[in-house]
This record gives C-alpha cells, sequence and structure tokens, in this order.
C-alpha cells in the first residue's frame, strides 16, 4: 500500500524541513529546492555517472521504507569540510562517517516531525553509488526532491508505504 | 573545565568539541560508549560536566546517565540526541539528566545550556 495523499505530503513537508534544518544549523547553509518529482521505480541508468554516494536510512513503524540521500563524492567531500574542516581530495572513512551522519541527522529529524506514527529508525548505511543507480519495489512509489549545495546537486528519494 | 563527551559517532565528536573549544572549554575526554565512557569517567574526580548521546552500542546514554547518578554524582549531564518522543524524554529525566539537546543544533543552542548549566565559566 502506497502512502495516503496526505500522509505523502506530511512526510514530504517533514524532509523538506529536516533537511534544511541540518544544513542550516550544523554548516549555516540555506539548500536551494530545485525540482520534485514522482520517480519510477526503476529506470535506465546514464552513463557516465559521476562517482557518488548514498546514505539509506529506513523508517519502521504505521508507515515505512527507505530514505536516501546522494550526492556526487565532490559534493560529500564539501560537506565534510563544512561540518568539521576535514581536509582531502578524495572519500575516505571520515567522508562516509560524515555522509552517515548528514542522513542520522535528517531522518532523525523526519522521524521527529512524524511524531504519532511509531517510528523506529534503522543505522544510516553509506553505498558508494549514485540516486540513478537506485531501484525500489512497485509497492513504493518513491519521490525525489533536489537540493542545491554549493553547486552540488543533492538527491533525496523518499520511498515509503504505509504499514 | 573538563567534560566528558559521549557518542559513538567520531564525527558527532568532532562538531560538539569544536564547539566546545571554541567555548574555550580545552578539556574534552572522549568516549564512543557508555562503557568506555565510565571507564574514563572513573570516580567522577575533575569532570564538570557530561554530554552523551543515547543510542550507542554496548551501554547507551540512558544506561550511562544511570550509572552515573547511581554511584551519586551530581554533575549536570546533557542528553545530545535525535531521540525527542515524550515517553523516551521522560525516561531521560528520570534517569537523571539535566537538560536535552536535539541534534542537529546550533552554536546557539549550544552555548545556551552549557551557559545554564555551568554559569561560572566564561565563554569564548
Amino acid at each position: 500500500m502506497t502512502l495516503c495523499i496526505d500522509t505523502e505530503k506530511l512526510v514530504r513537508d517533514s524532509v523538506d524541513k529536516s533537511i534544511r534544518d541540518v544544513f542550516s544549523m550544523m554548516i549555516g547553509a540555506e539548500l536551494t529546492k530545485i525540482e520534485f518529482e514522482t520517480r519510477e521505480t526503476s529506470r535506465p541508468e546514464p552513463e557516465n555517472i559521476e562517482p557518488s554516494m548514498t546514505v539509506l536510512v529506513g523508517l519502521t513503524g504505521d508507515i515505512q521504507g527507505t530514505l536516501s540521500l546522494s550526492m556526487s563524492d565532490l559534493a560529500a567531500i564539501a560537506w565534510s569540510h563544512a561540518l568539521i574542516e576535514h581536509e582531502t581530495d578524495k572519500v575516505d572513512q571520515t567522508v562516509v562517517d560524515a555522509i552517515g551522519e548528514l542522513g542520522n541527522m535528517v531522518v532523525g529529524g523526519v522521524k521527529r516531525r512524524l511524531a504519532g506514527n511509531n517510528l523506529t529508525m534503522s543505522l544510516p548505511t553509506v553505498i558508494r553509488t549514485s540516486e540513478a543507480s537506485l531501484v525500489f519495489p512497485t509497492n513504493t512509489s518513491p519521490i525525489q526532491v533536489q537540493y542545491d549545495f554549493a553547486g552540488y546537486t543533492i538527491t533525496f528519494v523518499i520511498a515509503m508505504r504505509n504499514a | 573545565m573538563k567534560v566528558l563527551l559521549v557518542d559513538d559517532s567520531g564525527v558527532m565528536r568532532k562538531i560538539i568539541a569544536r564547539a566546545l573549544h571554541a567555548l574555550w572549554i580545552e578539556d574534552v575526554v572522549e568516549a564512543a560508549d557508555g562503557v568506555e565512557a565510565l571507564a574514563v569517567f572513573g570516580d567522577g574526580e575533575g569532570f564538570d560536566m557530561v554530554l552523551t548521546d543515547w543510542n550507542m552500542p554496548n551501554m547507551n546514554g540512558l544506561e550511562l546517565v544511570t550509572a552515573i547518578r547511581g554511584a551519586g554524582h551530581k554533575l549536570p549531564i546533557i542528553m545530545v540526541t535525535t531521540e525527542t518522543e515524550k515517553g523516551q524524554v521522560l525516561k531521560a529525566i528520570q534517569a537523571g539528566i539535566n537538560d536535552y539537546l536535539v541534534k542537529p543544533f546550533d552554536q546557539e543552542a549550544l552555548i545556551g545550556k552549557l551557559e545554564k548549566h555551568l554559569p561560572n565559566h566564561q565563554m569564548g
């Protein structure tokens, strides 16, 4: 069962507020929303994908599914530098941990905003892939929201359904 | 001024430690979970405050707070976490925390909590 329209809007708004809060409070960056779309569950993978990272966090409760946040390696490095002044020109364990913490804080904010849905959050999992490589089961209706962060695109995919 | 900072995320410890250093709190002892925290805390001598996460492996923040209070220590303990469900907050208060800081937080919020619980410390 996919999300009902009211819940979908609530989840979308929660995601939007949470991601903006995290960037604004933690590194003083105001995100610009680029695009919102309902996404196909799977689609052809484009050629020449930039090296990228995705953090996945699961939520279970009255609604359940996965929230993912994807960005290029360069964006991930920029985030970790802005967050803890980490100096590197390639993805290392600290960058991976910083992306994991980003997922943890954003989805923690979503969970807080959706209080009353008995939600439990998983630990974040970071994978070395782009959002273009993510595919979803047909019983979810993924929603994709993109933001601009310092010239880099950050893609948030919400793949949730009612329990 | 000596602070025990407990979080399983090394990144979060860096964020908070950096904020503490900016407030002229240089003596920050870090631990990655409750077990490690109790080991470095010892008899609590010299510590002025504990900042702890909730969800951690081995021993979580709630268990850590219970252990510290159970040993009779009165120093301020602030829980720094994404957990904000009312029932959970109540549990933490009953365990003996003095305050709560929700992640994400900005520097102002952290300063506010420190000023409240360390009134004699000169903030930078």
